[in-house]
This record gives C-alpha cells, structure tokens and sequence, in this order.
C-alpha cells in the first residue's frame, strides 16, 4: 500500500489561463503510475448486516480480489474468566450457559464434566444419556440457525425462515426439558436439573415426534438447497485450504472435517458414554465452503440418530434411577481439563483449584476464537462477493470468541 | 474413507424419477405448497393467541409471603445479586424480612426456586415485565405474589447421596436441606447467642455446658434437626466462626 | 503426503513418556499419565524444543490452547497440543514457569499458527512478553487500558 508523494498540478493557476503544457500532463500521467491505488482497506465494520454479531473484518482488496484481512474482536469482552474467580462453582453455571448463547447447554455441560473431574466423580448413567441429549438438542439447534444465518447471507431468505421454524421445534424441546427457550442452566455438578420423566411436561413423547418430523423437513432443505445451483455455486471452490495449514492453524470442527481431518472428539476421545452411542463422522476432503457447509448438514441428520439411541436407553433405564448427585461445595486443589465437541469446534475449559469454593484460574478455549484469527488464510484470494460466504460457513458466535 | 460416506448417504446417484434434472425440488415445493396451503399457518397472532407452555416454564419468579421465612437463601444464591432482603409488615403487622428481586438485573435462571427450602419462591409464566422506569421493575414482597401456582411450578432439588449411590441403594433421593447441619466447634464458642437470633425458624436452643473460669454459664447453641433449613444464616453470622455446615455426602 | 493414522493403544503414553524424558532428560519430566492425556513439567530455556520436537518427531500438530496462570510469586504458561494421525486423541499438556522479575517466554507462533491470538491474549491479560511474536498487540481490551487485568493484583469493584 505504498503511497508515494505526487506533484499535484497547480489547478488555481491553471483555471485562471495558465498553459497546460505537455510535460506537466505527461508528468502526472507517469506518477498517477508509480502511486499504488489499487489495494484498498475496506472495513466490514462492527454494524454490518453481515457480521452475526459484533465484530469487524478488515479486508485488503486488489480491486476485487482480496489480499489480506484482519479480523477484530474484543466488543463483547466481559472478563468472563475473572469474574468467575469471584463466584462459587455453582454460580459460574448461568454464567457459562452466555458464553455461547446458540448452544448453552455444551458451555455448562463442559464446566460440569471439569468439576466433576477435579473432583474425582462419575456422574449416574441416566445423568449422561439425560446429558447427550441436551448436547444434541443444542447441536441441531446451533446448525440451524448456522443455517438460517447461512440463508440470509446468500440471498436465500426461504431457507432463512424454513431453518428457523425447525429450530422453533426444539427450542420448544429445551422448554419441556428445563423450562426456558435459549439460555438453560440444566446441567449441574453432578448430573443434570431435573428428571425427564414429569408427565406434565411429555419430554419424551414429544421428543421422538420432533425426530421424526425434523428427518422429515432437513431433507426438504437439502434438496431445495442443493439442486439450486445459484447457491451453491457460490459455495464451491472458494476458502480453499489445504489439510496441514488446517491442522496447524489450530481449525477445528465442521470447518476442518470439510477440510479432511478425520477427528471429532465424541468418537476419538470419548466422553459421558458417547461410546456407547453408535453414529458416523461425515469429513470431506474437498476444503471449500460447500464441503463445510455438507459436512454440518451430515451432522445434523446424525444427531438425530443419537438422540433416538440415548433416548430408549433413557427409557430402559427408568423413573426411579438416579439423576443428581450431591457434591462438596469445595473442590480440592489440582488442575483438570476437559475437552468438548462444541457445534463449532472443540471447546475447552481448564480449572485451577485452590481447596477453597471457588476457582483460582479458571479458562475457556473457544473454538471461534481460533477460527477467526485464520481468515487471513481462508479470504486470501477469494472475491469481495465471496467474503460473506466464507465467514458464514465458520459460524461466528461472538459470546464465545470474547468471553 | 470420505468416498464410502459420499457413496453411502449422498451423492447425486440416481434413485429414481424424481432425482431427474429438476424434478425432486419442483416435487419438493408443489408438495410443501399444497401442505402449507391447507394447513393453517405456522404464525401465532401473538398477543390474540399465546402459545401453550407447561407447568415449569421459567418466567418471572413468584413468591408466596406466608410460607416464606425470610432465610435469605435466595440472596445467596443468586448469580446476578438482584435479591436483597427487606423488612416489610406481614399480614398481622409484625415486621418480618422478604425478598424484593430486581428484575432488571434477573437472568430467570430459577436459582432462587431451586435452592428455596420451603419452596416458597416457585417459577411462574409471566414474560411480560415492559415498564416505563428503572424503578417500577423492582418488585417488593408484595408483588412477587402469584396466585395461580400450581404444584408444577415448585422447582423440587433433589440429589442422591454419594453414599447411597456407591453401596446400590441409587434410587433414594433426598434434599440437601434436610441433611446438611451446622456443626459447632466447641472452643471457639463464645457464647454471645447471635446464632440463636439469626435462626429465621428458631431452630438453635443455647444449652449450658457446664461454668466457665469467671463463675458464668457457658452457653452452646444447639440445633433442632427437625425444624432447621439449612439456610447457613447462624454460620454467616457467628462472629468467632465457630459453625460451620457439615455436608452428609 | 497424508500421515499414517493409528488405532489408540495403552502403551503410546508411556512412549511418549520416554521419547520426551530421553531427549531432554533433566529439563522435563513427565508428573503423570493417564488415558490420553500426558502432563509434563518444562523449564523455560527448552520449552520451544520441546515444542519443535512435539511438532515435528511426533506429530503433534494442534495447538489448542496456551494458557497464563498467575501464582502470585511466579507466572505460569501451560500449552495443550493434540495430535490427529500418529497418536491420534492423545493431548500433551507442557507447563513451564516463569519468574516474576523476567516475564519473557519463546512465542511457538512460528510453529503453529493455532497459538498466535492465545499468546496475544496472554499477553494483554497477564504481562507475558512472547519472544518473536508476530504482533504482539491488544486483541480483546480497549486501546486505553493501562494495566493487566486477569493478574491477582488487579481487585474487580466489590459488588455493594
């Protein structure tokens, strides 16, 4: 982006009659030459309907093709890791359930595990099958309005409201299950709230009839998605990136199974019997959007295979068993991690345990976090029009990349 | 590994007619345009109709005065600090403590109803919280009150033991409130009795323990296991912390 | 090009145990194992060999976090790297201390890219200074903040 100093030409003078002569015009022709004007920084500012959420994108654009880019983060940051230093563990669950407010359940889910983990206890079977189904219910929910979101950025504003009518559907499962739509404070250290089994509320008898009419309407949106080659065109092959610059950008997720690392943590380090649930991994090796973009429709029709598995096994496994256990308010003193497979990539948290009732150090890994900070990779190259599609496909949410 | 996935589940191959050029989304829509065309639709003329929610919805919380005994566990519980204890007449005039809750600052997360021991904080379905000023969105005692409470709306907290769990017996279930008590540490007591006066439900009796140097009465405050709640007021406010919550696990 | 992924077997802890106690016997050393999970303790003048060694001889190569921890009489820097293909789910959690007087570290961006906005982070929120860091810059905190705010010498507001 050099810009070099050029000799402007004297425009008063000539206005009032003074002689334009060739070498000046030649002059400035040469210069206008020399001066790098074409690469420009286009700000996706914090406002952009684009962004979901508030975060901006600098783009450096060759005419139209992109260059360089550099994300900017941090509007959202509410020092969530100090202040939970200053609140018992069981304060720290509504806490966790904002981090990422289109999937609450994983963030408690994780704090959860971590405690249960420094504690040294294993929570009740029924606890971890109650425990897959939230994950899963707010898996489908996240993939949904990845999609709706993927809709509106597109143009295509149908499959905007079809994919959040969907969503609409098991929103209305989490209000059976714990009583509210979005931010859920279900689990708990030591299993989970409450029991499915409460009449009033026939979790699982609408829970299947949601599974079966959602196998239903994902594949109406697959094949009006993709036999609609306006769409998908756009998708396919931009935001290349090869398998190792994946792996070692620290990517993860649906973004790198699109990419063909063939890794998910629910089947390669198990965790609350995920191995006794049987599913497939759908990984892709092409590396460009529509890859990512197959890649979360897979899953979305596995997670509904999960939630039918866990569910009989909930069933088979009764009313009277045990669903919370009672835990020591102090944790002793240690440091345990514990690794999740968030919607968006794999999520972490580490706790630093001083003896007392609440953490020393506690930390979040947030998979967007990393993922945004490798747009550079993923824009380079790509046309202006293909920004917002590439930046859609790594599904941003920003109460987990700023904490 | 990635070409078994494709050839298995999705991949253009050829099923039947339908998958023809662009037949299956035309066959897709005509159907969805039939179903939505004879259906009624999927919008809720929200506020004329209301869609249907059950008993445990977590709306705004509600508080019934009478059963409430002002321990403050609610207060203590809260993540967001929107609870403060004030004192307020009760129904003969006597000045008692309830809460007042901020809802401003409320994240309904139903902490409060969870960890209420007598269950008089209950969650209800009120959503519709709009006011004019900040003030107006502080709720006293009085207008916590909800009069359609069903049983459905008590959030009951129920764990099992560590030990019931480990010898077989999981299926036993009981509430922390009846099982923790505070438990004194004997010569750190110095007999001044504010446990006793912080006690909401006058479960602590100070018993003589014999004379002490000077000729006076040493005085231990002994807890009632029926009637204690567990609410830890005696342990916040023992000045020698001498009590402390002994958790049956 | 693609790397050879293995089936998890119980010994690839202990080997990777001894791979790393062999190769820098004295500076690092391994407090425990369990199920893919390895704990080493690291002094500070290897941690980047230890690093190049994980990422290069063993395939280690996903950086997931690097994490600061303030112990108010030394700073702490913990990294957790996964592997993908040839000890495939196993993490290896590498802990190096740092004194007070002398918060510099070697920054392992070059290494993987995955560690580059962590060790921004750490920087802005904790003080660690990350030798040959790209840009070592403010990513999450306003351009005006004069002072670290996750260290315990930092007090939040007490709430009334």
């Amino acid at each position: 982006m050099a810009q070099n100093e050029c000799q402007i030409p004297d425009t008063i003078a000539i206005a009032q009659g003074a002689e334009v002569t060739k070498e000046m015009v030649d002059q400035y022709n040469a210069q206008s030459g020399q001066m790098d004007m074409d690469k420009m920084w286009i700000i996706m500012g914090p406002q952009h309907p684009f962004s979901h959420g508030l975060w901006t994108l600098k783009i450096c654009a060759d005419g139209e093709i992109v260059t360089d880019a550099d994300p900017i983060v941090g509007y959202l940051h509410r020092g969530w890791e100090k202040e939970a230093e200053n609140r018992t563990y069981p304060k720290i669950i509504p806490m966790a359930d904002r981090l990422c407010y289109a999937a609450s359940m994983t963030y408690t889910h994780l704090f959860c595990m971590t405690c249960e983990k420094a504690l040294g206890i294993e929570v009740p079977e029924k606890a971890k099958y109650i425990r897959i189904v939230a994950d899963e219910i707010n898996r489908l929910q996240s993939h949904l309005m990845w999609l709706a979101a993927v809709g509106t950025d597109l143009g295509n504003y149908t499959a905007f409201l079809w994919a959040s009518r969907e969503r609409e559907y098991w929103m209305d499962m989490n209000i059976r299950l714990c009583g509210a739509r979005l931010t859920t404070n279900y689990p708990r250290i030591g299993g989970v709230r409450n029991d499915v089994f409460d009449e009033s509320t026939r979790f699982l008898r609408d829970l299947y009839r949601c599974c079966d009419h959602f196998d239903k309407s994902i594949w109406e949106l697959i094949n009006l998605i993709d036999n609609n080659s306006t769409f998908t065109s756009r998708m396919i092959g931009n935001g290349i990136i090869s398998r190792e610059r994946c792996a070692n950008l620290g990517i993860t997720g649906p973004a790198a199974r699109g990419t063909g690392i063939d890794y998910d943590i629910r089947r390669d380090d198990p965790y609350d019997n995920y191995d006794k649930v049987d599913f497939e991994v759908p990984v892709l090796t092409t590396g460009d959007s529509y890859a990512r973009y197959m890649v979360r429709m897979e899953e979305m029709i596995q997670s509904v295979k999960i939630i039918r598995q866990a569910a009989k096994k909930i069933e088979a496994l009764g009313e009277k068993a045990p669903y919370r256990l009672k835990v020591p308010s102090k944790i002793p003193a240690g440091r345990t991690f514990c690794k999740l497979e968030d919607p968006r990539g794999e999520s972490m948290m580490y706790l630093v345990s001083d003896g007392s009732d609440q953490p020393y150090r506690l930390k979040v890994r947030s998979p967007i976090f990393v993922n945004v900070s490798s747009s550079k990779d993923l824009l380079e190259g790509c046309r202006i029009a293909d920004v917002p599609v590439i930046m859609a496909m790594i599904d941003m949410c920003l109460g987990e990349t700023d904490r | 590994m990635t070409m078994e996935y494709l050839e298995k589940y999705r991949d253009g191959r050829h099923k039947c007619w339908k998958d023809l050029w662009i037949v299956r989304p035309i066959w897709t829509a005509t159907k969805l345009l039939i179903r939505t065309t004879v259906h009624r639709p999927v919008t809720v003329l929200y506020p004329y109709e209301a869609l249907w929610n059950p008993d445990n919805y977590r709306g705004r919380p509600g508080l019934d005065f009478n059963k409430c005994v002002g321990c403050g566990m609610c207060a203590r519980m809260c993540p967001c600090a929107a609870i403060i204890l004030v004192e307020t007449p009760d129904d003969e005039g006597n000045p008692v403590m309830r809460p007042q809750i901020n809802m401003g600052r409320c994240s309904f997360c139903a902490y409060c109803a969870e960890y209420c021991p007598l269950d008089a904080m209950t969650v209800t379905p009120i959503v519709e919280l709009a006011e004019y000023t900040r003030a107006d969105l502080i709720y006293g005692p009085r207008r916590l009150a909800y009069e359609h409470t069903t049983e459905g709306m008590k959030v009951i907290l129920e764990e099992t033991l560590l030990s019931d769990y480990n010898s077989g017996n999981g299926e036993k279930r009981v509430s922390p409130f009846k099982v923790d008590r505070p438990e004194l540490d004997g010569n750190k007591c110095i007999s001044c009795k504010k446990c006793a006066k912080a006690c909401p439900v006058d479960a602590i009796k100070m018993v003589e323990h014999g004379v002490n140097a000077k000729g006076r009465p040493i005085l231990w405050p002994e807890i009632n296991d029926e009637t204690c709640i567990c609410c830890s007021n005696c342990v916040d406010d023992c000045p020698k912390d001498a009590l402390h919550i002994k958790e049956v696990l | 090009m693609a790397k050879e992924v293995r089936e998890y077997k119980d010994t690839w802890e202990s080997e990777i145990k001894g791979l790393i106690e062999s190769k820098f016997s004295g500076k690092a050393t391994v407090s425990k194992t369990e199920t893919r999970r390895v704990y080493v303790k690291a002094d500070r003048s290897i941690s980047f060999d230890l690093c190049k060694f994980l990422r290069d001889d063993l395939d280690f190569e996903h950086c997931a976090t690097v994490i600061g921890v303030d112990m108010v009489d030394y700073m702490q820097v913990v990294y957790h790297i996964d592997n993908y293909t040839k000890y495939k789910g196993v993490v290896v959690e590498v802990e190096v201390d740092i004194p007070n007087d002398d918060l510099h570290i070697e920054s392992v961006a070059c290494l993987w890219g995955g560690a580059n906005w962590h060790e921004r982070e750490t920087w802005e929120l904790f003080g660690i200074v990350f030798d040959n860091h790209p840009r070592l810059e403010r990513l999450l905190t306003p351009e005006n903040y004069e002072f670290f705010p996750f260290r315990k010498s930092y007090k939040l507001r007490e709430v009334q």
